[in-house]
């Protein structure tokens, strides 16, 4: 698109060679997604990249359009159609940028904190000089606490910003992740990419494993590596995920575990007939059990009310001993 | 003392000339302060600073309260209710307390003082006439009752209007040691001057800016000997480490500067937040202990000890006062009726001590 009304822009066709990548205006993550590569191939570079004129005589700096850039140079192609804006302010090509991305396509959270760490760090604009022009096009809350959250998430290493901007964490769940040291950061976002988690596993899994670190002083490493060790590895992936996300949850909150172990053997010496689960309430806060019967007919269920009825009472009782 | 540390006063023009507007203009003469027609207009939320939350408690806002000044004080569902008004005078508040839910508060975040005081003085009428029977009235539900005392005197003027009502019974609870204009006047036999207690440790973590432990009971030993009837809160009980040996001290430290008879009652509740708070406690409290206990989500959707930890930790400080006040009337905050039942042995309505209490 170019932009309407705009003076000193002209479209040329320059030779891939003599352009050089801006990185300061490079933000798009991931950096060459293998879609694209895939169309261009197919289609070539349709809408135009867009350059400045270098300081170095007949050459230009990339400030958009990068990974069309990218796909084009893999791909060998030795021309490409670009849009040549002149005399332009540096910032205020960058916001033009960060616009024309924006009109296109929503920004992920990793997108979002290079944009603004480039503007802080390359641009040298403060959040004072940055929440009036660039958070509206981000749509951005005008609020400090985003900033600094972004600003740390660029600092993020490769395996952290792989897991944020694949599972869309939002930015209240990356604060977790920040609180951590760089090699502990991501050592967690390695492991929890290896074993597949989603994202509310992976989010809470990260605080969890953060809180566990503070509390028992050790390193990330430390708890994975017990979490891995407790859990065989000759079962199915989904199952050992949720064999590990288990065993972490119970190294935080023993307490709980206790008393569901507790509650579980509880019942394991009630025999009661297969179909008759005893369910506690949710973290046993509460003191109402629910009996559920499951049975295919009258009779059955009938036979299950009586064993429940009949069940001694001594054992029933201590069903309800939770504390 | 805890001085208050304001840095922007907000007066509605209508309220200018007020007799608390004009208190706080003499007590605070060196604080920026303005006076405007619409205080909502001016930035309630400070989400351009660093710590949005401290700059709200760094603002005051001056202003007649439009709404009601009681409420009764919600509960909630399942958990068993002591039955009290809440007057909302000041909304907000100047201490900082980590596990404080006004910090979740994002729409207004500065201190509200209200203005027509005159106001509050027909709604309890009001709510006596309407209630029918003796109520139990607080000013420290979304503030504390002390924090601007020393500069305003306001609990007095409230402790006058409850004097020559006898049927209510007014709370005045604080974490400061803000008294010295209560000293000023004769005591209230109907009026009770409320502390939060907590361990030296909890109060340096997680309550910023109020009184330390010890001022807070020089401040309790010095109303008793003037005469006024104290209470005192544990809560919130966290579990922090050597909180046995830590509550037992302060047990101590409260039992002697205040024997059984002057106690009016005491409370405790162990440590309770809603799950939004979690991340914001983290942010603002670095040193603090309070989350790295174990947590249940409950029913009302708050986060609270789990189970046989909140017994533990309540049952312990139950067992420490009772065995030095066996008749002093104690009661438990936001808890279920299963732990009332298994740590103080029944529910409120059947522990003939706390009559005075849950009315
Ligand atoms: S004293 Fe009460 S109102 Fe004030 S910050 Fe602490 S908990 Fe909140």
């Amino acid at each position: 698109m170019i932009p309407s009304g705009s003076k000193n822009i002209k479209l040329v066709e320059l030779k891939l060679e003599d352009i050089r990548e801006d990185d300061r205006y490079s933000f798009s993550y991931p950096a060459d997604p293998p879609a694209l590569l895939k169309s261009v191939k197919k289609t070539g570079v349709i809408s135009p990249v867009w350059v400045t004129p270098s300081p170095d005589e007949g050459l230009f700096n990339l400030v958009s359009g990068f990974r069309r850039f990218t796909a084009a140079r893999k791909l060998r192609i030795e021309t490409i159609t670009a849009l040549l804006f002149e005399n332009r302010d540096q910032f205020e090509m960058f916001l033009l940028c960060v616009e024309e991305n924006a009109a296109s396509r929503a920004f992920n959270q990793v997108e979002l904190c290079f944009i603004v760490s480039s503007a802080t760090e390359n641009f040298g604009k403060s959040f004072n000089e940055l929440v009036d022009v660039l958070f509206p096009i981000l749509g951005l809350s005008k609020s400090r606490k985003i900033y600094n959250r972004l600003v740390d998430l660029a600092r993020f290493g490769p395996a952290s910003h792989d897991l944020i901007a694949r599972l869309k964490m939002q930015l209240g769940s990356v604060t977790n992740l920040a609180d951590l040291g760089a090699d502990d950061r991501e050592a967690i976002c390695l492991w929890l990419t290896e074993n597949n988690f989603g994202l509310s596993k992976s989010v809470k899994l990260i605080e969890t494993i953060s809180e566990i670190c503070g509390i028992e002083k050790i390193s990330v490493n430390a708890v994975i590596g017990g979490a891995e060790a407790d859990t065989p590895s000759d079962i199915d992936p989904p199952q050992r995920g949720i064999k590990l996300f288990d065993n972490i949850m119970n190294r935080r909150n023993p307490a709980l575990k206790q008393m569901q172990d507790r509650f579980d053997s509880n019942v394991r010496d009630l025999k009661l007939p297969a179909g008759v689960t005893v369910i506690p309430p949710k973290n046993f806060e509460g003191k109402n059990l629910d009996f559920v019967i499951k049975a295919g007919d009258a009779k059955r269920a009938v036979d299950s009310a009586k064993a429940i009825s009949g069940a001694d009472k001594v054992k029933l009782a201590k069903l309800f001993d939770w504390i | 003392m805890v001085a208050p540390c304001l840095s922007k006063i907000i007066i509605s023009s209508e309220s200018a000339s007020s007799s608390i507007a004009r208190k706080v203009t003499k007590a605070w003469p060196d604080v920026d302060t303005i006076i405007v027609d619409d205080p909502a207009s001016y930035d309630r939320k400070f989400d351009m600073d660093d710590d949005p939350v401290l700059s709200g408690k760094r603002t005051l806002v001056v202003a007649p309260n439009k709404g009601r000044f009681i409420r009764k004080c919600p509960g909630t569902m399942g958990l068993v209710c002591c039955n009290y008004y809440v007057i909302d005078l000041a909304e907000g508040c100047s201490i900082d307390c980590s596990y404080c839910i006004l910090q979740g508060y994002l729409n207004d975040r500065r201190i509200r003082l209200a203005t027509n005081i005159d106001d509050l003085e027909k709604e309890i009428d009001e709510t006596l006439a309407d209630t029918g029977r003796p109520i139990r009235l607080g000013t420290g539900e979304l503030s504390d009752s002390l924090m601007f005392d020393n500069e305003l005197g306001l609990a007095n003027i409230l402790i006058d209007m409850i004097r020559k009502r006898p049927q209510a019974t007014l709370e005045l609870k604080t974490k400061t040691d803000n008294i010295e204009k209560i000293l000023d006047i004769d005591p209230a036999p109907n009026v009770v001057i409320g502390w939060s207690l907590n361990t030296p440790e909890v109060i340096a973590r997680d309550e910023r800016g109020s009184a330390s432990l010890d001022k807070r009971l020089s401040a309790a030993k010095k109303v008793v000997d003037a005469g006024w009837k104290v209470a005192f809160h544990f809560d919130p009980l966290v579990i922090h480490p050597g909180w046995q040996d830590g509550y037992r001290k302060v047990v101590d430290g409260l039992f002697a500067v205040a024997g059984p008879d002057k106690i009016a009652w005491i409370s405790m509740g162990a440590l309770r937040f809603h799950p939004s708070l979690k991340p914001i406690i983290k942010s603002r409290f670095e040193r603090s202990d309070l989350l790295k206990s174990q947590f249940s989500l409950c029913p009302d959707n708050k986060m609270r000890y789990v189970k046989p930890l909140r017994k533990e930790l309540l049952a312990h400080l139950k067992s420490l006062i009772l065995s030095r006040a066996p008749t002093v009337a104690l009661y438990f905050c936001m808890e279920g009726i299963e732990i009332w039942s298994d740590v103080l042995g029944g529910s409120p309505a059947s522990l003939g001590m706390l009559d005075e209490v849950f009315g």
